[in-house]
């Protein structure tokens, strides 16, 4: 049986943030298949939330490439990296990344306004996706008046709404209690399996990591081991 | 223009969806464009005035509505006066910027481009000032029909109210308050917004983009002018060569000399910081780092009050000199000199009408300042740093900058007004030297408006909320 090319894939990534600065990234190499789930764990510090950030394209290594499909990431515009963001990636963080002034609804269809959707069908697939995650209801409400897990599956929703191939999840469930938390897990991995979509996801639970079909650890910017093999390449 | 559409859109959810904090913020933003809508449609009445009469016959009680040689004035001290309202609108979008950088990173993750967020966030400006610009034409409408009912029909008028409302000219004003009003926040935002991580980061400012050095260097930049325009203007041979070219020259030298202070304030600032943080006394130590960290913050939040000084040094000058002259040669002239001291006197209240204007402006962002820092303030608090030391290092990061700057604002002024042809005057030191003193003052009494907001807020339990 021959495997599938990766969909996203690292090579060598070196990354720091100032001049003088320790490395967050000193040589990192991932790669992430179409349809996984991959949980990339390790201690505070190591350099897992960057290494998310430069495989989904918020930010460029120092050196090394990122390729997605046949496509160098990190030779791609601030423009094309947020075209993908907005079209075919999708990110959600412990907080912070729902529009403190929009309401669910919005928030939801924002990816589908910003790349000139009409409102009516930006909408339509927004309330569906919220139906999906079980927050419906909360479509008129605002990230402010909702709960931590309901904003973390309108962040899920929003996050889904076009169908990414890659999901980009640090820390979902970090800002949450047990019960919220595996629900959050429970509804991703669901929406993830029946997109196709694959998901790079940042934890440090251990609860959390065996959701992933693979796990990969981060130690010192590096990805120390893996443990999965039978979706290891 | 189907991504514009949607922007527009966004921009107005956004604004629907604005937390309290920031709908203070925008009524200011609304209230400039009020002011602004109203000033120019004021000046577009007083413009057709000599369209609707003519001859000798007086119509208003002020000649400077019934001669036509001086409506021009009147036009451009009213268009003027868009100005502080331009600059105060320009720090009304600035503050909440913390805020507003996590809103735009959010944006951002979601895909909007770095364009798109700082269109999105221009139009979210514009819309609050075309509202504003709508209420501005309704207000000044209304205000038209009180001043008409309270002045009567016979004897000459107070104010134009005879004159209709010229709506081929009012119309684009209304569309232009907003419209200049977005191109200003677009170029204010042109850095905002840029890294869709803000959404998780604590609010940390981009270093400035110009060094250090080359930053203390543009101190000098407001002084060498004035060492050049001072050498130039008192070449009186230049000034003999017309009255045209005499008052280009004048126009010339103070857009040089405003355009050299607002580039030179952040030079100050820096050096003013870098002195003060040799001090051992707390406050001065506090105020001079942070002068050095953001020695930018300076120059936007005084820019305003920049041009008030040079202009209003200015134009105490002149009107003393005027005075002087007519009182020394008043049979050169057929016409009273009260016609001269009303017009001078109409025109010092349109300044004052725009000083106002100009510390509002301070005033907020003096207040935003606090905000913005109000965990640095917390954390100094929790540290045990005295509120009154605090209190002290705000008020020194206004008038450290603020002081040398003013000075040559103000010898940029005598500089200009020295070299004016009023024979048998001398240059008046003491009027221009005490509004110089009266604008520091108020700028320091601005300032302190923002003290009881930094006793409320620099307090330890700060430090536990995100």
């Amino acid at each position: 049986m021959t495997t599938p090319p990766p969909l996203i894939e690292a090579r060598d990534l070196v990354k720091s943030y100032g001049a003088g600065q320790a490395p967050a990234l000193r040589g990192a190499i991932l790669h992430l298949a179409p349809g996984e789930i991959l949980a990339v764990t390790g201690p505070s510090g190591s350099g897992k939330s960057t290494l998310l950030h430069c495989l989904s394209g918020i930010v460029t290594p120092d050196s090394g490439s990122v390729r997605y499909g046949s496509e160098r990431l990190d030779q791609a515009t601030e423009t094309r990296r947020s075209e993908l963001r907005r079209t075919e990636f999708g990110v959600v963080f412990q907080f912070g990344q729902l529009v403190g002034e929009l309401t669910a609804l919005d928030n939801v269809a924002l990816p589908l306004l910003l790349a000139g959707t009409s409102r009516k069908k930006a909408h339509e697939s927004a309330g569906e996706w919220l139906e999906r995650f079980g927050v419906r209801g909360q479509a008129a409400l605002r990230p402010g008046e909702m709960s931590g897990g309901q904003g973390q599956r309108v962040a899920l929703a929003r996050a889904m709404v076009t169908r990414p191939k890659a999901l980009f999840a640090d820390e979902p469930t970090g800002a949450l209690d047990s019960l919220a938390g595996e629900q959050v897990m429970t509804a991703l991995v669901h929406a993830a399996r029946e997109s196709g979509t694959a998901v790079l996801l940042i934890t440090h639970d251990a609860q959390v990591a065996a959701y992933a079909d693979r796990e990969a650890t981060v130690r010192d910017g590096a990805v120390a081991g893996e443990t999965g093999a039978e979706v290891i390449r | 223009m189907r991504g514009l559409r949607a922007d527009a859109r966004l921009a107005w959810a956004l604004l629907r969806g604005s937390p309290g904090s920031e709908r203070w913020r925008l009524t200011l933003t609304g209230l400039g464009a009020v002011l602004g809508t109203g000033f120019a449609l004021a000046a577009t009445v007083v413009a057709v005035i000599g369209t609707r009469f003519g001859g000798g016959v007086p119509r208003y009680t002020n000649d400077l509505l019934n001669e036509s040689g001086l409506r021009p004035g009147v036009i451009a001290a009213l268009l003027l006066l868009v100005l502080p309202v331009l600059a105060f609108i320009g720090q009304c979008t600035r503050i909440g910027a913390l805020q507003r950088e996590r809103r735009l990173a959010a944006l951002r993750l979601a895909g909007a481009t770095p364009r798109q967020v700082r269109r999105i966030s221009a139009l979210e400006t514009g819309a609050v000032c075309g509202l504003g610009s709508l209420a501005g034409l309704a207000g000044f409408l209304a205000l038209r029909a009180v001043l008409d009912a309270a002045q009567g029909g016979s004897g000459p008028q107070t104010w134009p109210t005879d004159v209709p409302v010229p709506w081929a000219a009012a119309v684009p004003v209304v569309l232009a308050v907003p419209a200049l009003a977005t191109l200003e926040a677009r170029f204010t935002l042109r850095r905002a917004g840029a890294d869709p991580l803000g959404v998780v980061s604590k609010g940390r400012r981009p270093r400035p983009r110009v060094g250090r050095g080359r930053l203390a260097l543009w101190a000098l930049a407001p002084l060498a002018l004035l060492a050049a325009t001072g050498l130039q203007l008192l070449n009186t041979s230049v000034l003999n060569g017309g009255m045209a070219m005499s008052a280009a020259l004048v126009i010339a030298v103070v857009v040089l000399c405003a355009v050299a202070l607002l580039f030179g304030t952040a030079g100050l600032a820096l050096v003013t910081g870098r002195l003060a943080a040799r001090s051992s006394r707390p406050a001065l130590l506090i105020a001079g780092e942070r002068l050095q960290a953001d020695p930018w913050a300076a120059a936007r939040s005084h820019a305003a009050m920049l041009l008030t000084a040079l202009i209003g040094v200015g134009f105490v000058g002149v009107r003393r000199m005027m005075i002087d002259y007519l009182d020394a040669w008043p049979e050169s002239f057929a016409i009273n000199s009260a016609f001269y001291t009303d017009g001078l006197n109409l025109t010092g209240l349109a300044l004052l009408i725009g000083l106002s204007v100009t510390i509002s402006g301070l005033v907020v962002g003096t207040v935003e300042s606090v905000i913005t820092r109000r965990r640095t303030l917390a954390a100094l608090s929790a540290t045990g740093v005295p509120r009154s030391v605090l209190s002290r290092a705000v008020l020194l990061e206004t008038f450290l900058p603020l002081a040398p700057t003013i000075a040559v604002a103000t010898a940029c002024g005598l500089t200009v007004v020295g070299s004016l042809p009023f024979e048998g005057t001398s240059l008046p030191l003491l009027e221009p030297l005490l509004t110089a003193a009266a604008l520091l003052a108020a700028a320091l009494l601005a300032t302190t408006a923002s003290l009881p907001l930094l006793r409320r807020t620099a307090h330890p339990a700060e430090l536990r909320y995100e």
